[in-house]
C-alpha cells in the first residue's frame, strides 16, 4: 500500500481551515493529512487539533515555503511515497487532488501540477498574477523548452524522489514557484500538468496581494531564475 | 590631525577589543579582523611615509586617498563576510525551526 501525505500549510486560516479539513477528510480517504501551522496568531492550531488532524506547529511565523518544506521533511522522515500540496485557504478542491495523485501514479512522472490555464476553466485571476504567469511561462519555455501553463500553482503532487530532493535542499526558495520548476527540469525531473479547477478564496488575504509585494516578487523571481540557469550551466542533464 | 591621535585611537581600539573578548562579548576569531585593522592604522600612524610610498606605487597623486580606498575595501570585505555568515545562520535557523516543529508533533502524538 502506498503512503500518501496531504500537506496543508496554514497561517491565520481559522475562517477557512475547518471547511477545508472536513472536505479533504471526506474526499481524500487514501491519504494522511498534516497541517503545518506557520505560527498563526489565531485559532488555526486549536481547530486543527479539534478536527483530529495531525499538526506541525512551527515555533513562530517563518514563511510559506518554510512551512511547506517542514511538511516535506516530515514526509521524507516518515517514508511517504507521495505528497500532495494543498492550500488552507479553500482554493484547492479535494476531488481535483485525487486527479493529481492518479496521474502521477499512471504516468510515473516526478511532479504533477494542477493547472488553472491548461483548459479554459474560467478561473479569474488578478492582473499581476496574469502578467507573472505569462512571463514565467515564457522563461520556462526559453530555458527548459517545456510548456508549463501554470508555474505559480502550488497545487502539486510529488513523488518519493522529489520528496527526498526537496527535503535536502539547503536554501529552499522563499517562493517555490517557477524557479523551482526550472531547477527541477534542469536536473532532469519529469514535470507534467493536468487541468485543475480552483476556487477563489473567501476569507483573508493572499500572500501576493497589493501592488508593491507582487512587483517585488516578480523582480526577485526573475533574478532567481536567471541565477539558477547560470548556476546550472553545464549540468543541464534533463534538457534536450 | 596629528599622528599621535591616531596612535592613541588605535591603541584604544585594541584595548577595547581585548576587553570585549575577555568579557566574552566577542570571540577571539571575530576579534582578529578588528585587531589587525587597528594594528595597520597604528603602523601607518607611526610610519606615515608608508602611505606616500604606496600611493606612489599605485600612481596616486593625493596619498591620503589611497588610505581611504584601502579602508573602504576592508570595510566592504567585513560587510560581505557578515552577510555571508548571516545567510548561513538564517538557513540553519530555518532548519532548526522545522526540526523542532516535527519533533514537537512526534512528542505530542506519543503523549496522546
Amino acid at each position: 500500500m502506498e503512503k500518501v501525505l496531504l500537506i496543508i500549510p496554514a497561517y491565520n486560516e481559522e475562517k477557512n481551515i475547518k471547511k477545508v479539513l472536513s472536505e479533504v477528510k471526506s474526499e481524500i480517504t487514501y491519504a494522511d493529512i498534516i497541517v503545518v501551522n506557520d505560527g498563526s496568531n489565531d485559532n488555526t492550531s486549536t481547530i486543527v487539533n479539534k478536527e483530529g488532524v495531525k499538526c506541525i506547529d512551527m515555533p513562530f511565523n517563518s514563511g510559506y515555503s518554510n512551512a511547506v518544506q517542514a511538511g516535506i521533511k516530515y514526509a521524507y522522515e516518515n517514508n511517504y511515497d507521495y505528497v500532495i500540496q494543498f492550500d488552507a485557504d479553500g482554493q484547492h478542491i479535494a476531488k481535483e487532488a485525487e486527479k493529481l495523485y492518479k496521474h502521477i501514479k499512471k504516468t510515473n512522472c516526478d511532479i504533477v501540477i494542477g493547472s488553472r490555464y491548461l483548459k479554459d476553466l474560467k478561473y479569474k485571476c488578478p492582473f499581476f498574477r496574469k502578467i507573472g504567469t505569462k512571463i514565467f511561462q515564457i522563461m520556462i519555455r526559453i530555458f527548459c523548452h517545456k510548456k508549463i501553463t501554470d508555474p505559480l500553482s502550488g497545487f502539486q503532487c510529488l513523488n518519493k524522489k522529489v520528496i527526498k530532493e526537496y527535503s535536502k535542499i539547503s536554501g529552499y526558495p522563499e517562493y517555490p514557484d517557477a524557479n523551482l520548476i526550472i531547477e527541477m527540469l534542469i536536473k532532469g525531473y519529469k514535470i507534467e500538468e493536468i487541468p485543475s479547477k480552483m476556487r477563489i478564496r473567501k476569507y483573508g488575504k493572499s500572500m501576493h496581494s497589493g501592488i508593491i509585494k507582487p512587483i517585488k516578487y516578480m523582480v526577485q523571481m526573475i533574478y532567481t531564475i536567471v541565477f539558477i540557469v547560470i548556476k546550472n550551466i553545464g549540468k543541464r542533464s534533463g534538457l534536450k | 590631525m596629528k599622528n599621535e591621535y591616531f596612535v592613541i585611537m588605535s591603541i584604544f581600539i585594541i584595548v577595547f577589543i581585548v576587553f570585549e573578548v575577555r568579557k566574552s562579548h566577542l570571540s577571539i576569531k571575530e576579534s582578529f579582523y578588528w585587531v589587525m585593522g587597528s594594528i595597520a592604522v597604528l603602523i601607518l600612524s607611526l610610519f606615515p611615509k608608508i602611505i606616500d610610498k604606496v600611493a606612489k606605487f599605485f600612481g596616486v597623486d593625493y596619498p591620503p586617498s589611497i588610505f581611504f580606498v584601502f579602508v573602504i575595501l576592508f570595510l566592504l570585505y567585513l560587510l560581505f563576510r557578515l552577510n555571508k555568515i548571516q545567510a548561513l545562520h538564517s538557513e540553519e535557523i530555518r532548519d532548526l525551526i522545522q526540526q523542532i516543529a516535527i519533533l514537537k508533533e512526534k512528542v505530542n502524538r506519543k503523549n496522546r
